[in-house]
């Protein structure tokens, strides 16, 4: 009875403490295998402990898929199982599974099992963030992304690049936890209890100042994890300075955890479109700003990662944009998690492909150094042609229902306020096309005549995941029930 | 239900794909080209047979007086394609039918596309020189996304086909153009997103509008069936904003004046052949879909704004494209500002709002599309012979160098010009004539574009075809008259614009029911309305019967 009891209150954490055990498993067994912490254990082994935590992501969702995907929601005081913590889970292994592939190759050859152990560590925290249904839960999954996060930036790269990304992450990481902390606390003020749902019935109840302070605050703290402007600077100097599967991790990883972070403060599984009026006002705001500074700043950027780093703040604009629409109608936020998935696949083929190219070398790569890839190899450049056509949002790519679905949402609220957002969305996402373009006419382009033979780039871990990821992104399409 | 249409539209998919994946890699030219005719004939041979059943079925249909609905459109339920598996699991919406349909207008546009591109592909062959098998590849993929766009009877196919013929143009423009097609290319596909994006938006919009009457649907007949139903409830604000969403996506497409900038060099720029495609269909996806979505979808804005704002605009670009072309002197410009010039008819006859005019448009549509695709590539053939597309840089009397050239030059120039007894006549007199009725002052503009059309048309047979032979214009450049390979086609082509031109019956009748059903709609509200402009003129005074007798069945 008891077993039984304590097993009922554990489905909704079971992924994630499933991924954080085989986080320590990775640990015990990199020290029982006798490699001293930071000693070069070549690139065979790291490839090893790559392959191992892919193995692991693997069978949990496998695990998870067989075992609970039928159970119904089960909510608990500090967690919950429903359909956002069951796909914000699902997304998150998904992310994990694709940066564990990508790094099959890249891994670092010191601190290789570190490397993968902080990266289960961290999508565990992602996996608690989904099912977080108390402010302290909550809190305590963002921290597991963030904290993991500043070991794999300084494991992935050892040279004043990256020593700057990590002290710049770190800092910058604990001053939003500082805010998001104050703002908690605020919202413990006004709510009396520290349970997601008795703040929201508290906040749709009275309309008071210090609420929508809390409000702002906590929106600040989790404005840095998302990307969304005024705490976006770090973006660039950050994906530059890593290396390219951290870089890859950080473009998704914490974005997702940022936004069912959002979700779940707002509401869960239908966001509560009593808390919309000044929760729905900021949102707004910052949806904006972050969709159109973002795609601005990228049309600037001539190197691949600043300039993915700005699409990914260009891309949380749009995301906010789908968290607005669906709190004003009160709505599921399944246009926000299905843009997230299609965001996750798509934005990880660009980097994997980024990786084929580019290889351990940490060199700031310019868009117009990548040229005639389909010289160098055809495949590669289909599928990261594909990935970028997802990013613009064409037809035949997941990237398109991702767009589709926000703009549903947003016409269908039927305020002319987020429809005026909706065109500004679209008017975006064609400046966004300018710079997606950019780089796939340097991908397809022709080798100029005096260049002479063009390096084949061979078919690495990294150049097969971008083909999953291109593949993935059609098959969606073409099954959208599947996303 | 007919297999028919998702024939049409996947045999040139996969044989795309085929050529691009397969054939065209081995470099084997012959084999590229006996696959691309093939597919590009197969094609051509299925639209004639759709069109054959839609004429013979409309037939029936004006025999019977009035369509069983009259709200429907004249789709033919004989060959609309809807299985219940085609439809789509949108996120938040449920399950969406999708479908393939075609009626008139949408078969003339449909037999268009298969006819230039096996126009296109025929002399693609002489003169593309380099990879013809990735190049025919792309074209039949292009056709695929035009056929989606024409026979798609939902919005969601509609606008895939319209975005993903995108692609297969980037390509096309940049891999075979002259200088800058590169930059070109991107701008065009640039503009076109830039307007794709909020027509997605207005797409929904008008999803959403409609969805109170049995939840959303995206199927266009059902759309329009709502929008009737819905009409007397209906305010001009709830239209203006979804109106002015799809009239800027689909005014890029089509080139609406303030949004045309890119035309002209991307004419230019890309492959003769390409710019034939281009010019006769490309353009005409967004002339189409204002049959298609926002005459029966948006009456009280087309209403309200068509005549006054797209009208202005069509008899604006009429005379701004008549005297742009006038001052070219290169000849692919003077041919892109006067396809400018023909699209400004259309849209006057478009937004005429009465039957005359939109079945004068969309005859027009039609026939500018073969003209000007027979134009752009003759201009293609000269500028390869002469190695120079500057007109002075050409030489004068060409006509008696290259005969053959000369005679068909001629013909077509004659046909744009509108010259009695061709194809592009009969549209535009009509078009012309229905506007009169709706607002006199934007014909009389438009009429004096006929004239400075004929102007630039003979100036140019002038200065390129007549005067004394020189020198230069008798040796310069290579090959000589055109070989049969190249007359025969374009002498083909001619023949059907003087057949359209004399007895224009035929196609009169493919698209007349359509335009009769849209009319309807207007000549009720302006009844409801009671405006002074319609009553001014007793509707008989300019009976289309007086001019063609069309109505003799």
């Amino acid at each position: 009875m008891l077993a039984q009891g304590l097993m009922q209150q554990m489905v909704p954490i079971l992924p994630a403490v499933a991924l954080a055990g085989a986080g320590c498993c990775l640990l015990a067994a990199g020290i029982a295998g006798m490699t001293a912490p930071g000693e070069d254990s070549g690139s065979r082994r790291a490839s090893g402990w790559a392959w191992a935590s892919l193995l692991m992501i693997g069978l949990i969702w496998l695990g998870w898929m067989l075992a609970f995907k039928g159970s119904g929601d089960v909510a608990t005081t500090l967690f919950r199982s429903d359909a956002v913590s069951r796909s914000g889970t699902a997304v998150t292994l998904l992310a994990g599974a694709l940066i564990s592939a990508l790094s099959i190759g890249l891994t670092p050859k010191r601190f290789g099992y570190e490397f993968h152990a902080g990266l289960l560590f961290l999508l565990a925290g992602s996996a608690f963030v989904a099912s977080a249904a108390d402010l302290t839960t909550l809190y305590l999954g963002l921290e597991m992304v963030s904290i993991p996060t500043v070991m794999l930036l300084s494991i992935g790269r050892r040279d004043d690049a990256g020593r700057e990304a990590t002290l710049k992450y770190f800092t910058l990481s604990a001053f939003s936890s500082a805010i998001f902390l104050l703002g908690a606390s605020y919202l413990y003020g006004v709510a009396g209890t520290t349970s997601l749902s008795g703040i929201a019935e508290a906040m749709a109840k009275e309309d008071q100042a210090l609420g929508r302070i809390a409000l702002a605050l906590v929106f600040g703290g989790l404005a840095f994890r998302i990307t969304a402007v005024p705490f976006h600077f770090y973006a660039p100097d950050v994906f530059a300075g890593s290396s390219l599967p951290v870089a890859a991790m950080l473009a998704t990883v914490p974005k997702v955890a940022g936004f069912l972070a959002i979700i779940r403060l707002l509401g869960g599984s239908t966001l509560e479109s009593r808390l919309s009026g000044e929760a729905e006002l900021l949102l707004f705001a910052l949806a904006l700003v972050t969709m159109t500074l973002g795609n601005c700043l990228a049309l600037a950027q001539d190197v691949w990662r600043r300039l993915l780093a700005y699409s990914s703040v260009a891309h949380s604009g749009y995301l906010l944009l789908g968290v607005v629409a669906a709190l004003h109608l009160g709505s599921t936020p399944q246009s926000i998690l299905v843009y997230l998935a299609a965001y996750v696949v798509m934005t990880m083929g660009v980097f994997a492909g980024l990786a084929a190219i580019q290889g351990r070398s940490n060199e700031e790569l310019r868009i117009d150094q990548v040229t005639s890839l389909a010289q160098g190899n055809r495949g590669l450049a289909i599928a990261m042609t594909i990935c970028l056509l997802s990013l613009i949002g064409i037809p035949l790519t997941a990237g398109f229902w991702a767009k589709f679905g926000i703009f549903f949402s947003a016409v269908s609220s039927g305020s002319p306020l987020i429809l005026t957002g909706a065109v500004v969305m679209a008017i975006n996402a064609a400046i966004a096309a300018i710079y997606y373009l950019r780089i796939i006419g340097n991908l397809l382009m022709s080798p100029s005549k005096g260049q002479g033979s063009v390096a084949t780039i061979p078919w690495s871990a990294a150049a097969w995941t971008c083909v999953a990821c291109a593949l993935v992104t059609v098959t969606w399409f073409i099954v959208p029930g599947w996303m | 239900m007919s297999g028919l249409l998702p024939m049409m539209i996947l045999l040139p998919l996969l044989g795309g794909i085929f050529l691009l994946c397969w054939i065209a890699p081995q470099g084997d030219h012959k084999q590229s080209r006996f696959v691309a005719f093939a597919i590009a004939a197969m094609t051509l041979a299925l639209g004639l047979m759709m069109t054959y059943d839609v004429v013979t079925q409309l037939a029936t249909y004006n025999q019977q007086g009035a369509l069983a609905d009259p709200v429907t459109w004249p789709v033919l339920a004989e060959l609309r394609y809807m299985p219940s598996w085609l439809a789509v699991d949108l996120p938040g919406t449920g399950r969406m039918q999708l479908a393939l349909g075609v009626e008139g207008i949408g078969a003339a546009m449909a037999v268009l596309t298969t006819i230039v591109v096996m126009l296109v592909m025929w002399m693609a062959e002489g003169s593309v020189r380099q990879r013809f098998g990735q190049y025919a590849g792309w074209i039949l993929l292009a056709e695929a996304g035009l056929l989606t766009v024409f026979l798609s009877m939902d919005l969601m196919l509609f606008y895939i086909g319209f975005e993903l013929t995108l692609i297969p143009l980037l390509f096309l423009i940049s891999g075979w153009g002259g200088e800058g097609s590169t930059r070109v290319a991107k701008r065009f596909v640039l503009y076109t997103l830039a307007g794709g994006m909020p027509m997605l938006v207005g797409l929904i919009g008008l999803v959403i509008k409609y969805s109170g009457q049995g939840g959303p649907t995206l199927l266009m007949e059902e759309l329009s069936r709502r929008a009737l139903v819905a009409l007397p409830t209906e305010t001009l604000a709830g239209q203006t904003w979804i109106f002015a969403l799809l009239v800027f996506g689909l005014g890029i497409k089509m080139a609406l004046l303030p949004l045309h900038t890119w035309l002209p060099e991307t004419y230019r720029a890309a492959h003769p052949t390409t710019t034939a495609l281009m010019a006769a269909v490309v353009v005409k996806l967004g002339l189409f879909d204002f049959f298609r979505l926002l005459l029966p979808m948006l009456p009280l804005a087309c209403r309200e704004y068509g005549p006054a704002v797209l009208g202005t605009l069509g008899a604006i670009a009429i005379v701004y494209g008549a005297l742009a072309a006038l001052a070219q002197t290169d000849l692919r410009l003077l041919l892109a500002y006067s396809s400018l010039s023909h699209v400004g008819f259309i849209t006057l006859g478009i937004f005429s709002l009465s039957e005359e005019g939109l079945a004068g448009g969309a005859l027009q549509m039609f026939n500018h599309g073969i003209t000007t695709a027979a134009m752009f590539l003759l201009a293609g053939i000269i500028i390869d012979r002469r190695g120079t597309a500057s007109i002075p840089e050409m030489g004068h009397g060409l006509s008696s160098v290259y005969p053959k050239f000369g005679v068909l030059m001629l013909f077509f120039l004659f046909a744009g010009a509108g010259m009695p007894g061709l194809n592009n006549f009969i549209g535009e007199l009509l078009a012309l004539a229905a506007m009169m009725v709706r607002n006199p002052l934007l014909a009389v503009i438009g009429s004096s574009g006929v004239l400075l059309g004929a102007w630039y048309s003979l100036k140019l047979a002038r200065e390129l075809l007549f005067g004394p032979v020189e020198k230069s214009s008798a040796k310069g450049g290579h090959g000589g008259d055109l070989t049969a390979k190249e007359w025969v086609p374009l002498g083909l082509v001619a023949g059907m614009c003087l057949w359209i031109g004399c007895y224009p019956q035929p196609a009169m009748s493919l698209v007349d029911l359509d335009a009769r059903e849209l009319a309807k709609i207007y000549a009720d509200l302006d009844r409801q309305v009671a405006v002074p402009v319609a009553n001014q003129v007793p509707a008989n005074v300019l009976e289309p019967s007086t001019l063609v007798d069309r109505r003799s069945r």
